[in-house]
């Protein structure tokens, strides 16, 4: 499920991509299987269909599906190594923004780092316990 | 897109369609239950079309956008794919459809019903002239309703409408009726009443074009400005059309003179005719007419006498009242005089109107009858004057109530002065006959003899006879009332006695010859008889066969060479026969023209002249060469 | 991209009363624009103008390059029009009315009509009058979609109706917008609803269009700069674009459109003590443009 938030400062085309790159990753979505049409999409979401064919556009452009026979859209092959590589970058994204806040607060690099590993042992421990 | 609009049209106004329904069941139901009524009949009638059918026509007209100003509908309307212009006139002809439907049924039941046929059908009343009753049925409704549906567009307020189109026409239909009488009566008197019902006609229409385009181009949300625009543009057109009337007036009467044709004199040498133009003289030895003076607009009756005309002038005057003249003029038209004129207050001829008029057989007098006279101190209203304008001489004749009179001729030369004269309005029995005086006027000791005492109808004296006859002979036609027949008499001056010329039949008409010494007759069974005055008796009598002798009064006529003519209907058109001495037919020469009406014949030298009464034109056949020309 | 509507000059005042003068738009196919505006400032005058309801005082409108006069008729048949108290023609059923409005369009598809009245389950034989506002949304919608128009106009046509109503018809003309590559002009005062899917913003103001700019770009160079002084607040920050600024001792905060680096240096060469600049949603956006 895609949920879009229109007032938040995302633009609706980006927040499209990262919903279905976020299902690709996630297994969701599997490599070579069938994305909803555009016409669809946009029913479903409530937005511009204009925004959604954005979205599928740049998301071909980048790789991650492609579009046969002029239709239908699908997952392209190699978009799981493709996920791994915007992981990363994604992430990086969202690590700067988190590091800008904390700046405001005015912590420095010192107590951000500590914050981060004691967070990252938080989660960790939940996690496991998750797992048993 | 228009049968949408029909559909949808009928829908909305089904209401009011099932009212008019129900009002034409009673007014059928009524018109069966009391068809013996004629009173109850009339009323019905009368509700149904001066009441009833108005105000329905105006009610739904003033509903005609109702629908469209609920919650902005026009809006909704305006925003489809339709030309505006073409939305209003879908809508106009879609109630106009609802309009007849309501309208027709209405007549078709009152021409269905006897009692209506004669009464109501012939139907006519006063606003401005006379309406028949197909205006009033089919016109009247189409009007209200045009100029109501016009106005509907200004608010949703029906009967505000309803109330300021039927009043606004009112006011206009009498300021235009008023200003075309004024306008118009002296110059082209005959059509002011086609030109106010081509401007009832423009006045709504003016309404209809101005409420399309208020429509189509004004900004609909703005109610003042509607009715501005609508305002301005009814104003405009409806002067346009005043203007164009006016100008149709004008420009119409100056050219369109109506045709008439009237005052034909014919003597042996001469015819003699008064047309819109003028004054006119046909000779028939050069077989050519000539005008001899412009119209003076001749009223009433013109007569000639040696080589005068005696006439009746009428001013029209912008200020002041119109006045009338007696004047005199030669017969080529030289020597035009007046006699006598009614303009000033002083003299005692102030607003006379002129009656009988008559000139002596050698011009030198001029006889004439005051029918008005305000002179009723001395009761004189039978005056003479010479016809150089000296010598007027009043006289009374000593009669007392007396309805009418006129002149018949003058006796003895220009001595005496035959009169007819009917006293008492109640002497007029059933059938128009009326107790008449023949009276003899000596001019110069003014004593009055009573010739004759008859009972006549009113066509029985002929002042043709009279004029022509050289012997100054009278005919006339006497009624019987013990054998209830009309008996054919002569007055013989001289001997002052009247001798009943034939009375075993009903006598329709008669003529004098040229030379006043034959006198031919036709009676009611069709016969022709010739009187001779000399041998005083009747000496020749016939039964005519195939003849048209529907005017019986003007069915013959003597040619100048003592021939009979007489018409005889062929298909759509006629000839002119001559007969000769023994009536036996000579030769039939078809009109030149073809005509329902009858008209009589005249003659002139060598020709038969004949007048087509439709056309008011005058067509005359030369008897020795069979050829017709065109008089006039 | 083609041009499909072109405004100029248009200037309209209802007797002396001015409502906009002088405005220009133009619309190209295929994309969707909102045209956002205060209550009663002239909205639904402008669309009655387009849609040839009322005449402009001055202006021109061309339709596919060819003028539009107040009586040309034939270029409606390219236009869908709802407006926002939809009014049919009392005591005409569902279906008297969708043949109604078949006779005016030559383009009128009635299978499209058939199907679209499945689709929003009304029934031919139903009265128009009985129907609840939500069923009458749905029936113009049918009326305006049935004709295959290039060009929709929705003035305001959600108001007043419950979300998930408001949602269904948005929905509906995503399906249309996907199908037909239809281009709207949709008028309303619901901002964040238009924010799904609007491509370009009109905002009309005062009689005059003060923002005529790509939804994304308005989004993208509006911000909002909240600022703490070590002393009193300046008087103003003396940049071009303040939509909105106000101080308070020693803070301020302004939004300004449109925002740029130079404009970033030139508020932090005031030396605040603290900077913060934020985005806004489209509602703040509408709200700040109008308040001046």
């Amino acid at each position: 499920m895609i949920t879009i938030e229109t007032s938040g400062f995302i633009p609706i085309y980006e927040q499209i991509k990262k919903a279905i790159k976020g299902e690709i990753s996630l297994g969701v979505l599997k490599a070579s299987q069938a994305l909803p049409s555009i016409r669809d999409l946009a029913a479903e979401l409530v937005v511009n269909p204009n925004t959604v064919a954005r979205a599928y556009r740049e998301l071909e452009h980048e790789g991650f599906i492609c579009t046969r026979k002029g239709k239908a859209s699908f997952v392209s092959e190699n978009s799981i190594s493709l996920i791994q590589r915007d992981r990363v970058r994604l992430s990086e994204d969202l690590f700067d923004r988190a590091i800008a806040e904390a700046r405001k607060f005015g912590l420095d690099a010192a107590e951000i780092r500590r914050i981060v590993e004691s967070r990252l042992k938080n989660q960790g421990k939940n996690a496991e316990g998750e797992n048993r | 897109m228009f049968k949408r609009m029909l559909v949808k049209e009928w829908k909305e106004k089904s209401g009011l369609f099932a009212f008019a329904m129900v009002a034409l069941a009673v007014f059928a139901l009524a018109l069966f239950a009391y068809s013996k009524d004629k009173e109850t009949v009339d009323i019905l009638a009368s509700t149904a079309f001066l009441v009833f059918l108005p105000v329905f026509s105006i009610l739904l007209g003033a509903s005609g956008f109702f629908t469209e100003f609920q919650e902005d509908a026009w809006a909704y309307l305006f925003s489809r794919p339709v030309k505006k212009g073409n939305v209003w006139i879908a809508k106009y002809l879609s109630l106009l459809t609802v309009l007849y439907a309501v309208v027709l049924p209405f007549v078709f039941l009152a021409r269905l019903h006897p009692a209506l046929k004669s009464g109501v059908l012939s139907f006519s009343f006063r606003i401005v002239g006379d309406l028949s009753f197909g205006v009033l049925a089919y016109v009247l409704p189409l009007l209200l309703f045009t100029t109501a549906f016009s106005f509907s567009i200004l608010t949703e307020k029906v009967y505000n409408v309803a109330f300021l189109a039927a009043s606004t026409l009112i006011v206009l239909q009498i300021a235009v009726s008023r200003a075309c009488i004024l306008l118009f009566y002296r110059t082209w008197f005959s059509s002011v009443f086609s030109l106010v019902f081509l401007l009832s006609l423009l006045i709504p229409l003016s309404f209809a074009l101005a409420s399309a385009i208020t429509l189509s181009r004004a900004d609909f949300s703005q109610p003042r400005l509607r009715s501005w625009t609508f305002t301005k543009r009814s104003a405009n057109f409806i002067l346009t059309s005043i203007v164009l009337v006016v100008l149709i007036g004008f420009v119409g009467g100056k050219i369109m003179k109506e045709r008439y044709i009237y005052s034909l004199r014919a003597r042996t040498d001469a015819l003699y005719f008064v047309t819109e133009k003028g004054f006119f003289k046909f000779d028939p030895a050069a077989g050519r007419t000539k005008k001899m003076a412009k119209s003076p607009s001749f009223w009433g009756d013109v007569s000639m006498g040696g080589d005068k005309l005696a006439f009746v002038h009428y001013h029209f005057r912008t200020k002041g009242r119109d006045f009338a003249e007696l004047r005199v003029m030669n017969t080529d038209g030289t020597e035009e005089k007046v006699l006598v004129g009614t303009e000033n207050p002083e003299s005692p001829f102030y607003g006379v109107y002129f009656g009988s008029l008559w000139a002596s057989p050698k011009g030198e007098l001029v006889a004439f009858i005051d029918l008005n006279s305000r002179n009723k101190a001395t009761r004189k209203n039978l005056w003479t004057i010479k016809s150089n304008g000296t010598g007027l001489r009043g006289y009374d004749l000593g009669i007392p109530d007396v309805y009418y009179e006129y002149i018949l001729g003058f006796a003895d030369s220009d001595r005496a002065l035959l009169l007819l004269c009917v006293a008492r309005a109640k002497d007029v029995d059933a059938n128009g006959r009326q107790v008449a005086r023949l009276l003899r006027l000596d001019l110069e000791s003014e004593q009055v003899e009573t010739l004759a005492e008859v009972r006549k109808t009113w066509f029985a004296f002929m002042p043709a006879a009279r004029e022509t006859s050289l012997t100054e002979r009278l005919a006339f036609i006497q009624y019987n009332e013990a054998t209830a027949g009309e008996y054919l008499a002569v007055y013989d001056p001289e001997a002052r006695e009247i001798a009943l010329v034939y009375y075993e039949d009903s006598v329709k008409g008669f003529r004098w010859n040229k030379a006043g010494d034959k006198l031919a007759f036709l009676t009611a069974g069709s016969k022709l008889g010739i009187y001779s005055p000399a041998e005083k008796q009747v000496v020749k009598m016939a039964e005519l066969k195939g003849y048209d002798l529907r005017w019986p009064s003007q069915a013959l006529e003597w040619t100048s060479d003592d021939r009979l003519i007489l018409r005889r209907v062929e298909g759509e058109g006629a000839s002119m026969c001559i007969l000769d001495a023994n009536f036996r037919e000579q030769k039939a020469l078809r009109l030149p023209f073809n005509t329902y009406y009858a008209s009589r014949f005249w003659s002139a030298g060598k020709y038969a002249i004949v007048e087509n009464t439709e056309k008011h034109e005058l067509w005359g056949a030369d008897l020795t060469t069979d050829k017709w020309i065109r008089i006039y | 991209m083609s041009e499909l509507l072109k405004i100029m000059g248009l200037s309209k005042s209802f007797g002396r009363h001015p409502v906009f003068s002088d405005l220009s738009l133009k619309l190209d196919a295929g994309k969707v624009y909102g045209l956002l505006g205060l209550n009663g400032e002239g909205k639904t005058t402008l669309i009655r103008i387009m849609m040839g309801v009322i005449p402009a005082c001055k202006g021109q409108i061309h339709y596919k390059d060819s003028e539009v006069f107040f009586r040309s008729a034939a270029y409606k048949e390219d236009v869908g029009y709802i407006p926002e108290d939809p009014f049919f023609f009392g005591g005409m059923r569902v279906g008297e009315l969708l043949d109604f409005n078949a006779a005016f369009y030559r383009r009128w598809d009635s299978q499209r009509a058939d199907e679209l009245l499945k689709r929003f389950s009304l029934d031919r034989k139903t009265r128009v009058k009985t129907l609840s506002r939500g069923m009458k949304l749905r029936l113009s919608m049918a009326v305006a979609l049935s004709a295959r128009p290039p060009l929709l106009v929705l003035d305001d046509p959600t108001s007043g109706l419950d979300v998930p109503t408001r949602y269904d018809f948005l929905q509906g003309i995503i399906r249309e917008l996907a199908d037909s590559g239809t281009t709207v002009l949709f008028s309303t005062h619901l901002v964040h609803e238009l924010e799904r899917i609007v491509d370009h913003l009109f905002i009309l103001h005062r009689g005059r269009i003060i923002l005529d700019e790509e939804h994304q770009a308005v989004k993208d160079f509006t911000r909002r700069v909240r600022l703490a002084f070590p002393g009193d607040a300046p008087q103003t920050l003396g940049i071009e674009g303040l939509l909105t600024e106000s101080r308070d001792g020693q803070r301020m905060e302004a939004i300004v459109y449109p925002w740029s680096e130079e404009k970033e240096k030139k508020i932090e060469g005031l030396s605040p003590l603290r900077m913060d600049v934020e985005p806004l949603t489209l509602e703040e956006i509408f709200r700040s443009f109008v308040a001046g």
